[in-house]
């Protein structure tokens, strides 16, 4: 897998799309010396060019530890109906940070993703502090414990502000089953998402 | 993919016809070769391969596809090794310029093969990556 990594000095995203439908696929990103991202997908712009049907299969994020909850391996922002599918977050301090600087992030999936590591190397798997509608989030494994990362501002696999949709199907490896413990849903319905003795959340 | 008997596609799907490398839709292919590759090259062939993927991305225009081969992989059990842009500007894919940016699509596969075409952990063929719009 082609490793892509940002350059020496640079604190952009390692790499950032700015276009509509583009699909990436089987790529391994590290940060370089970005304080931003390994892979930014971004709809917030000052002229006409957005990205949104954006789908990312099969990549591996590596060790990107980059501080703050507005960064990520991955950060999404303000583009619509971005696809994770099959992707492994390793080690990296932010999964997937989704912004709204241009406009409320709508139709975000992600599934069959793993996110794993050290829990005291990991803030957040995926997090927003923004508004985020119609979300998916189905057959994906937090393998690792509750994030503790020391510092860390949001210490939870899942953190939405505000937000409505599905996440299912998923085995998170916490040995608590109190979802408010783990995550913080908003308005996300939860069905058949599992800790790791294998026994459903409870509310 | 493999190469067909009739020779429509080669390298991982894309169309070859007439003897030179098109994009599924008709547009130009690019070669990226970061060990082997030149961007002196024209990049139109794996032969001819550009070095870096900024110069790639750069040359082509819409329905355009970039294949992208990865790293020789390090022999000494090191992490992969990476490729880096050509200068202190990191990758982008912008259409900031574009005319209408409704009417391109680009895609970028990229599926490991170090030069062979064998399998990956998800038994998928691995080829060159690539990138068309």
């Amino acid at each position: 897998m082609t490793r892509i990594q940002g350059a020496s000095g640079t604190t952009t995203a390692t790499f950032t799309v700015k276009a509509p439908f583009v699909n990436l696929e089987n790529l391994t990103f590290r940060k370089g010396s970005s304080t931003v991202a390994g892979l930014k997908i971004d709809a917030y712009q000052t002229n006409s060019a957005y990205a949104f049907n954006v789908t990312v299969f099969g990549c591996a994020f590596w060790k990107i530890g980059l501080a703050g909850a507005g960064a990520g391996g991955l950060v999404i922002d303000s583009a619509w109906h971005t696809v994770v599918d099959s992707c492994w977050f390793e080690a990296c301090r932010g999964g997937i940070a989704i912004a709204n600087n241009e406009s409320n992030t709508d139709g975000f999936t992600c599934v069959n993703t793993v996110f794993n590591g050290l829990d005291t190397d990991i803030d957040f798997d995926i997090y927003t502090s923004g508004t985020l509608t119609t979300v998916l989030i189905d057959r994906c494994i937090f393998a690792h414990d509750i994030p503790a990362y020391t510092g860390g501002s949001v210490l939870k696999y899942i953190s939405f502000a505000t937000a409505t949709g599905l996440f299912s199907n998923s085995v998170i490896g916490s040995e608590t089953n109190t979802i408010a413990t783990n995550c913080s849903l908003s308005n996300i319905d939860v069905s058949n998402v599992t800790y790791a003795p294998g026994t459903n959340f409870t509310a | 993919m493999s190469t067909a008997p009739d020779g429509l596609f080669q390298y991982g799907g894309v169309p070859v016809g007439g003897g030179r490398y098109e994009g599924m839709w008709g547009g130009k292919v690019y070669f990226v070769d970061y060990d082997s590759g030149n961007d002196a090259h024209d990049g139109r062939a794996p032969n001819r391969a550009f070095k870096y993927l900024d110069t790639a991305l750069s040359a082509a225009t819409a329905w355009d596809v970039i294949y992208v081969r990865p790293r020789t992989p390090d022999t000494t059990g090191g992490d992969p090794q990476s490729m880096l842009p050509s200068s202190s500007t990191n990758f982008s894919i912008s259409l900031y310029q574009a005319r209408n940016f409704s009417d391109r699509n680009w895609d970028w596969f990229n599926e490991e093969d170090s030069g062979q075409y064998d399998k990956n952990s998800r038994g998928q063929r691995h080829h060159y990556g690539y990138l068309y719009g």
